[in-house]
């Protein structure tokens, strides 16, 4: 009986202990379960703040403001920005330092423009209070909320010397011809500045006469500048201003045009001269040449006659199967005739109703000829004969080397009725040509001013008529 | 015979009454001081423990809180009214307020040393502030005089120092022509 108290005493005294340690071993354990807590609590909010931080940083990275456009309206930047980045930004600041005062000018403007990603932002500065001026370079500083800045250079052409071209066409030109200029301006700025307002002055025109001329050198503005001006030039952009001249002037004359742009550098120009030639509109060398050869020429391949009458059935459009070259040729049959010529001087010459094909009979035996006129006539069509040429000067062959079909078979001066041969053998046949040119190169004549004569004689067509 | 197998019975049976006394009371006495020895250790730890979760905290908002801290340059500009300044304007994009402290300028030239030629002169200037700057605000500060239009090699930039309260370090090179 007291062995088991004994043994129940050390069983009390065993519990105890176990009791005191467990007690230790849970305080233990919650201390370092809250020393781990809070370990992995403070690594977890520092690494949310790294990891914000990393994303802004990021995000700043990405952001992407391009300058795409220069314009100044009404006193104000016209500029268009556009957001190349992945992400919106917003434009929150806008420092501005004019460059070309020489006191230092430099200003902020507060801006709150959210562009989004690809999009752009026009008329960014109309509302602001800053005067821009054509004649001033700026630098600008554009800052975003994330904190990144995007940095333009926006020129004067007065604080930089442009890359400036001319090309001419032609170079050398007749008299009355028609000069294409072609002034090229280019951004040749290696720092990505972008030019303002580029627009072309007037050229100043210098001539000089060659010694003994009877014309003076002129240069009369037709066409341009086109475009009138350019707002701005990107970085390596090059811009273009068309100019026609219409120049006069005697042979070796020369005529020099002097390009530059509104606000240009002292000295940023450059020049580009037209000489005049000598061609075949002035009269003494039209002379030379009809006497040579002519301005006109015809192509022998394109003879052709047609067996029509002035009523119906309409046989001989211009279109029709009917026409037939070679040289056999009826002489009871009213033909009509054709034949394509070509001008080759620089101006129109409008017919005269005198122009006629004229087939002179070579008769057998020594005996005289017989001479048959067929006068030039109104063009055929697809659906229409030829008809009477009643509108004297209508018909014109056109310059620089077009050609055109003339038709003949009328039995006078503006006839609508055509004629036989009427007789049988051989027939020289010549085109007689008589007009005007187009001295107004308008290719519309004009009683009183298109009166510089010209004519001519084209032989060698040959028809047999039996 | 009987007799004095009883007496001897007696007398173990007194001997192992005093033996278990003892043990009861060296139980005790040890099973005392393990519990105080315990609780100390435990309360030693566990108060060692705070200190340094607080010692932690403390370090992990000062580090946080200098990740957190961030600002740009938004532009700076030299004056000549009045003449010899430089003109930083910062701007805090971060979200907590910051306190610019310090800003070192110094003027240097092509060859990159002190464009007056020793850096006491007038090409070195440390500008002690105690500028706060609020979340998304801006402050513009002038740093002068310093001579940053003279000297010859003339100074061909202007190495900035900006410090805050909090140890952020900026430095960056500015050219000044």
């Amino acid at each position: 009986m007291e062995g088991e108290i004994v043994v129940q005493r050390n069983r009390a005294k065993k519990g105890i202990s176990t009791i005191i340690a467990a007690v230790f071993m849970i305080a233990v354990i919650i201390i370092g379960l809250s020393a781990i807590t809070s370990g992995l609590s403070f690594q977890n909010n520092l690494g949310q703040v790294v990891t914000q931080r990393n994303t802004e940083e990021t995000e700043q990275g990405t952001e992407r403001i391009e300058l795409r456009d220069v314009g100044i309206d009404s006193n104000k930047f016209n500029l268009t920005v556009v957001n190349t980045g992945p992400l919106p930004t917003k434009l929150i600041r806008m420092w501005v330092t004019n460059t070309t005062a020489t006191t230092g000018w430099h200003k902020n403007y507060t801006l709150n423009d959210v562009i989004n990603p690809g999009d752009s932002l026009p008329k960014l500065g109309q509302a602001l209070s800053l005067v821009a001026k054509p004649d001033a370079s700026y630098d600008l500083n554009v800052v975003t909320e994330r904190g990144s800045t995007a940095s333009f250079k926006i020129m004067s052409p007065k604080d930089t010397a442009l890359k400036m071209s001319v090309f001419s066409s032609p170079r050398s030109s007749p008299p009355l011809g028609n000069v294409t200029l072609m002034f090229g301006v280019a951004n040749n700025r290696t720092d990505g500045s972008m030019i303002q307002s580029i627009t072309p002055t007037t050229p100043t025109i210098s001539y000089t006469n060659t010694p003994g001329g009877t014309v003076a050198a002129s240069a009369t503005l037709i066409e341009g500048p086109t475009p009138v001006t350019e707002r701005s030039l990107m970085m390596a952009e090059t811009i273009f201003f068309k100019y026609v001249y219409k120049v006069n002037g005697d042979p070796k004359d020369k005529i020099t045009f002097s390009f530059t742009i509104q606000n240009a550098k002292l000295g940023n120009s450059i020049s580009e001269s037209v000489e005049i030639s000598a061609v075949a509109t002035q009269q003494s060398v039209i002379g030379q040449i009809t006497t040579n050869s002519g301005l006109i020429t015809m192509n022998f391949t394109s003879f052709q006659f047609c067996a029509g009458d002035t009523g119906s059935p309409i046989t001989c459009q211009s279109n029709s199967a009917n026409w037939q070259g070679g040289w056999n040729a009826d002489d009871d049959t009213k033909y009509y005739w054709r034949v394509d010529v070509t001008n080759n001087g620089v101006r129109d010459i409008f017919l005269d109703d005198d122009t006629d094909l004229f087939l002179l009979q070579v008769s057998d035996g020594g005996a005289g000829n017989i001479a048959t006129d067929l006068y030039l006539m109104a063009d055929a069509t697809t659906t229409t004969e030829p008809a009477a040429y009643t509108s004297n000067f209508s018909k014109s062959i056109p310059a620089n080397g077009q050609w055109t079909t003339l038709y003949f078979g009328g039995s006078d001066r503006a006839a609508a009725a055509t004629q036989k041969i009427g007789d049988v053998g051989l027939h020289p046949v010549l085109v007689m040509f008589f007009g005007f040119f187009d001295e107004n190169d308008n290719h519309t004549y004009q009683s009183g001013t298109d009166n510089d004569p010209y004519s001519q004689t084209i032989p060698f067509q040959a028809v047999i008529t039996t | 015979m009987l007799a004095r197998l009883n007496a001897k019975c007696t007398h173990r049976k007194s001997s192992k009454r005093r033996a278990g006394i003892g043990t009861v009371i060296s139980s005790l006495i040890m099973v005392a001081a393990v519990a105080i020895l315990g609780s100390v250790v435990l309360i030693w730890a566990n108060s060692s423990l705070h200190v340094e979760k607080t010692k932690i905290s403390d370090d992990f908002a000062k580090n946080s809180n200098l990740l957190r801290e961030t600002f740009i340059v938004e532009d700076i500009w030299l004056s000549k009214t009045p003449a010899d300044y430089v003109n930083i304007t910062l701007r805090n994009i971060g979200d907590i307020a910051l306190n610019v402290t310090s800003i070192n300028v110094t003027a240097i030239n092509s060859a990159g040393a002190n464009a007056c030629g020793s850096p006491s002169s007038a090409c070195t200037i440390n500008l002690p502030l105690n500028a706060v700057i609020d979340i998304k605000q801006t402050r513009t500060i002038g740093v002068g005089t310093i001579d940053w239009d003279c000297c010859s090699p003339a100074a061909q930039s202007l190495d900035i120092t900006i410090t805050t309260s909090r140890g952020t370090v900026e430095k960056m090179l500015w050219r000044v022509r």
